[in-house]
């Protein structure tokens, strides 16, 4: 399978006693679900803002397909952000003035052929779509941040801690969601948390601790499934 | 309590730009008002003090001329009488007390007016008058000489007198002959030094003091040159021999001053007999007119001069502390809002909320410790130039500057006091709230009715045209405080233009339509035909009933005095309205064209009404026009009609507008005509007077304005930069999600654009009709009307300003958006 992300000795330095990433190196294959996994202070949110764009290396290479991302200009990476990349937060991150039609409305940043109704109905939100993120449930606020991402047909989404603010229950229906958009639309997940449990729907799993990986499988079963749907 | 102060403290750093701001609104404030009444309280002091120690006069008056006893006539026995006065004179003896026709006595009166005699004129009636309202008089008399455009008033000293007393600066009084002491400014402009001599006409006089002898606050030279030129008009003041010698016009009138102690607020003093129709004052006295600006100069030039100056940079100081405290308020809201989650914990864990919200008061203790201080010193600096101007033409005395309590309280207590209640209310408002609702999550904010209504309303436009509107009316009180915050800009944006230049525009506006250089009045009517000068008709008289076009009458409850003036066809004087048409034509026998000052005044307008009085008969007249004139009270009438209905078979004249050059020097002026001549006023010299008398307005105007400007551009950046500041978040989510700087700023940034142009719309009306209150309320005080209007080009050129401060702000703070962080959105709450 192609390479949507390889990563190449990367390092993310803030200050001599701050290694955030320390020399890593990582292939993401496109159409796999990614979990992060690690404690607090390992370093995957660091990798999630250098993959996502959100933050350059201090050193390394990060390649988006072909597309080295570390030297290209904050602009640029707005317009890869703009174009390619959906965010799912831990705490929505909704616009409370925005309805929930609105709020995915947002995440539409071009024209293309999604249907936000459409969106809406995959995610159950058909009835929610008037209403405030005020009157909707944590659940249902994280399926509005989940359709924001999708409106824009993004080649991957970023997912840090998705299901944190949640109960099992329904931390379960979203990432049941998220498996839903990687095996119909083939869209890359990268999802990164503290939570060992959610390893369970990734095609790859990446450890990480002090800044590097320290360990790194794939669900085979998961794997192989995948491919088939995709052959 | 401590730590969280420190804690508010340190995140001062944080928000700069507000609380610069702050700190910048409270200099402002602090600044116009030390700048204002440290010049103005100084003068102020000194008036008062000046006024008691020398006895200053309260009012001056000249006799009655309506009263003339045959006994009287014996006054007139050593004056070399014309052919027609001593015929006039024959024909009173005749006459006297009660037979005469009203043109024998008019004629009659005009002789004693032109021989100076109306002091010795009704001793008994001024006596039991005076005794009746307690108050002394002395005569007081000068002599006034011009040379050029200088003008120099003999006056005699002596050390008795009990009313005008001069005040010494240096030297002593005169007591040899031919010894003068001099004005202390002028000795002080024009280098002249005790010991020095000074030639006038011809005399040599040695200088052996220097002094002030102002009649209220400056000295009056004449009733031509009623405003005070410190470079050119200078008294001397010399012993009774030297004085008789002295060359020059001699005048004569009595000072009075009432005995018991005198509130200068209270007008009442000035109905009754003492000036009112039943008394001394004569209503038909030639010199009425003049009289009159005496009596206005000299009691009510305190109010003229520096009430509106106080009245105005007090209110002016008391809107800018109003602006600082919304401004604080704001920026504590917006504080509080940013902290919620950790005035949440704060709470939690057991703090109070009064411990809380008192954190908050380090913004007005900082702004108030920094901005005041600032101001003061600024302040301080400024008032220098305001006090020369002042010190220019009010020759007194000044008293060295003191910081008073009322000061200390007011620059520093009041605002400390007030913006501190404020942020306490606020704050406490605030984070009294429980625990669990501060702590509560970002997204969960409810959305209130307004902004639900607005989103249903606008469901059909662009998604970015709703989103901006859906931030813009999340917060129905921040709405509100941005446009009022905006519309207090608008306010001082409209300040800026109604204020800048008004009152060079009037004079110039005023004195364009005099192209004559001289009015000289007659102590006689003539009826001569001096067809190179235009000639008036002039009389005082009170409006007995105004009735507006409609047939409703006009109360009013003050008298009002007005110049009727008979008037033919003008040459140099232009009549003209608004739109320069020339009214002259309209006038008929009843048609009458009044000043805009008068119809301002007394809301007259068109086709209304006046009546008058006239040899004890009622005419009424119906205003045909209303002339560009703020400063007059006059009337003009036909002269032909005018002459008749005061009983002239002849049409006369009184006062002449001239341009000939003869009248700028006494010597060149014929013998006859001198001796018919009550005075000669130079219009240019009053232009030049009365622009200098209104510098130290113009100035704080200016200050006031530039201010103003400066304060809008403040408010703006404090706007954009609070927009900025409480869009954080959205504006990070926004950039993870790819959206450009230019397109969030474009959303974001221009959420209350509309607002501002709308509360800027608004602040015109508002601006202009609440400074045509103030100044309409102390029009009787300043003496003219100020015609307050901005034209649209004006409005547009406001409306462009304010934007461009607006959108300044938002360029510095395009700085701030530039520099939010994209991890800011994944931040967990």
């Amino acid at each position: 399978m192609l390479n949507i992300y390889t990563l190449k000795n990367v390092k993310k330095i803030y200050n001599e006693r701050n290694v955030a990433l320390d020399g890593v190196d990582l292939q993401i294959k496109k159409g796999e679900i990614v979990v992060v996994l690690g404690p607090s202070g390992s370093g995957k949110s660091t990798l999630l803002n250098v993959l996502s764009g959100l933050d350059y290396p201090t050193s390394g290479t990060v390649c988006y397909y072909q597309e080295e991302l570390n030297n290209k200009s904050a602009e640029t990476l707005a317009e890869y952000r703009y174009r390619d990349v959906g965010f799912i937060f831990q705490s929505y991150n909704l616009m409370p003035t925005l309805t929930a039609f609105e709020n995915i409305e947002l995440g539409k940043t071009h024209q293309n052929d999604c249907d936000i109704y459409e969106i809406m109905q995959k995610m159950d939100l058909s009835e929610q779509k008037d209403k405030y993120p005020y009157q909707l449930s944590g659940g249902q606020m994280q399926r509005v941040a989940i359709a924001r991402s999708l409106v824009k047909n993004p080649e991957v989404i970023f997912c840090d801690e998705p299901t944190g603010a949640l109960d099992e229950k329904i931390g379960k229906v979203v990432l049941e969601k998220l498996q839903e958009i990687n095996r119909d639309q083939h869209t890359t997940i990268v999802i990164v948390t503290h939570n060992p449990s959610i390893a369970k729907i990734a095609h790859t799993v990446v450890k990480m601790n002090s800044g590097k990986i320290v360990e790194q499988y794939s669900n085979k079963k998961r794997v192989a499934a995948a491919e088939l749907r995709w052959v | 309590m401590s730590l969280l102060f420190l804690n508010a403290l340190k995140g001062l750093w944080q928000k700069k730009i507000q609380i610069i701001a702050i700190i910048l609104l409270l200099a402002i404030a602090t600044t116009l008002y030390v700048a204002t009444n440290a010049a103005v309280s100084r003068v102020e002091e000194g008036y008062y003090d000046y006024l008691v120690e020398q006895n200053v006069e309260h009012f001056s008056f000249v006799p009655t001329l309506e009263k003339i006893d045959i006994d009287d006539l014996d006054l007139l026995d050593d004056k070399d009488l014309t052919d027609d006065e001593a015929l006039t004179v024959q024909q009173a003896r005749l006459c006297l007390p009660d037979d005469c026709d009203s043109q024998t006595m008019l004629f009659l009166r005009s002789i004693f007016s032109r021989y100076n005699l109306q002091v010795y004129l009704n001793k008994e009636e001024i006596d039991e008058i005076a005794d009746e309202y307690g108050f002394i008089y002395e005569l007081t008399k000068s002599k006034l000489r011009t040379d050029g455009n200088k003008y120099y008033k003999a006056v005699p000293y002596d050390e008795d007198r009990l009313i005008n007393k001069p005040y010494l600066v240096s030297g002593d009084f005169p007591k040899a002959d031919n010894e003068v002491a001099i004005l202390s400014n002028y000795a002080q402009v024009n280098d002249l030094a005790i010991g020095d001599e000074y030639e006038v006409n011809e005399q040599k006089y040695e200088i052996v003091g220097t002094m002030f002898l102002s009649d209220y606050i400056y000295p009056i030279m004449t009733i031509s040159t009623p405003f005070f030129d410190e470079e050119n008009n200078n008294i001397f003041l010399m012993n009774e021999a030297t004085y008789e010698k002295f060359s020059g016009t001699e005048s004569k009138l009595f000072s009075a001053r009432l005995d018991e102690e005198y509130e200068f607020r209270n007008r009442s003093y000035r109905k009754g007999p003492i000036f009112g129709e039943e008394g001394i004052m004569s209503e038909e006295a030639i010199s009425m007119n003049t009289e009159n600006f005496i009596r206005l100069m000299r009691v009510d030039t305190i109010q003229a001069d520096i009430e509106p100056n106080k009245i105005f940079t007090n209110a002016f100081v008391n809107v800018l502390l109003a602006i600082s405290a919304v401004i604080i308020l704001i920026i504590v809201k917006k504080r509080i809002e940013n902290e919620k989650n950790q005035v949440g914990i704060l709470k939690a864990i057991g703090y109070s909320a009064s411990a809380i919200a008192s954190s908050y008061l380090v913004y007005p203790l900082i702004g108030v410790l920094f901005g005041c201080v600032l101001g003061y010193f600024a302040g301080v600096f400024l008032s220098e130039p305001l006090i020369s101007v002042y010190v220019s033409y009010y020759n007194l005395p000044l008293p060295d500057y003191q910081i008073t309590w009322e000061y200390f309280s007011r620059i520093f207590l009041l605002p400390l006091g007030l913006l501190a209640i404020v942020s306490f209310a606020v704050a406490f408002l605030m984070v009294k709230k429980p625990p669990l609702f501060l702590l509560k999550e970002g997204s969960n904010l409810k959305v209130n009715f307004l902004a639900r209504s607005v989103n249903k309303i606008l469901r059909r436009a662009a998604f970015r045209t709703r989103f901006k509107y859906s931030l813009a009316f999340r917060s129905f009180g921040k709405l509100l405080i941005v446009s009022l915050v905006s519309l207090f800009s608008g306010l001082l944006i409209t300040l800026f233009m109604i204020g800048n230049g008004l009152f060079t525009e009037i004079l110039d506006q005023t004195f364009g339509n005099m192209k004559f250089d001289h009015i000289v009045s007659y102590n006689t009517f003539l009826d001569d035909e001096a067809e190179e000068d235009d000639l008036f008709l002039n009389f005082e008289n009170n409006i007995s009933k105004m009735v507006a076009a409609d047939g409703t009458e006009i109360d009013f409850e003050e008298e009002i005095t007005v110049t009727l003036s008979g008037v033919d066809t003008p040459q140099y004087m232009k009549i003209v309205d608004e739109e320069e048409n020339d009214l002259v034509p309209k006038l008929g026998d009843e048609n009458i064209i009044i000043s805009y000052r008068l119809a301002e005044l007394n809301n007259l307008n068109k086709d209304d009404r006046l009546y008058f009085e006239i040899n004890d008969e009622e005419h009424k007249f119906i205003i045909a026009g209303i002339y560009q004139d703020y400063f007059a009270r006059t009337v003009f009438v036909d002269r032909e009609y005018l002459s008749s209905l005061y009983g002239f078979e002849e049409t006369v004249y009184n006062v002449k507008y001239s341009v000939d050059d003869k009248y700028r020097d006494t010597g060149a002026i014929d013998e006859d005509e001198l001796d018919k001549i009550e005075g000669i006023f130079s219009i240019r010299e009053l232009e030049e007077n009365i622009k200098s008398e209104i510098e130290a307005f113009d100035y704080v105007i200016y200050i006031i304005t530039t201010f103003a400007a400066v304060m809008a551009f403040i408010i703006m950046l404090v706007i954009a930069n609070v927009i900025v500041e409480e869009n954080r978040k959205n504006i990070s989510l926004m950039k993870v999600l790819g959206y450009k700087n230019r397109e969030i700023g474009d959303i974001i940034l221009n959420i209350y654009t509309p607002f501002i142009i709308f509360a800027y719309l608004i602040s015109i009306p508002i601006m202009i009709n609440l400074v045509k209150f103030i100044l309409d309320y102390l029009a009787e005080d300043i003496g003219f009307v100020i015609p307050v209007q901005i034209s649209i080009f004006q409005g547009v050129v406001g409306l462009i300003a304010i934007l461009i401060a607006y959108y300044l702000g938002i360029g510095f703070s395009r700085r701030v958006l530039n520099k939010i962080s994209l991890s800011e959105a994944l931040k967990r709450e």
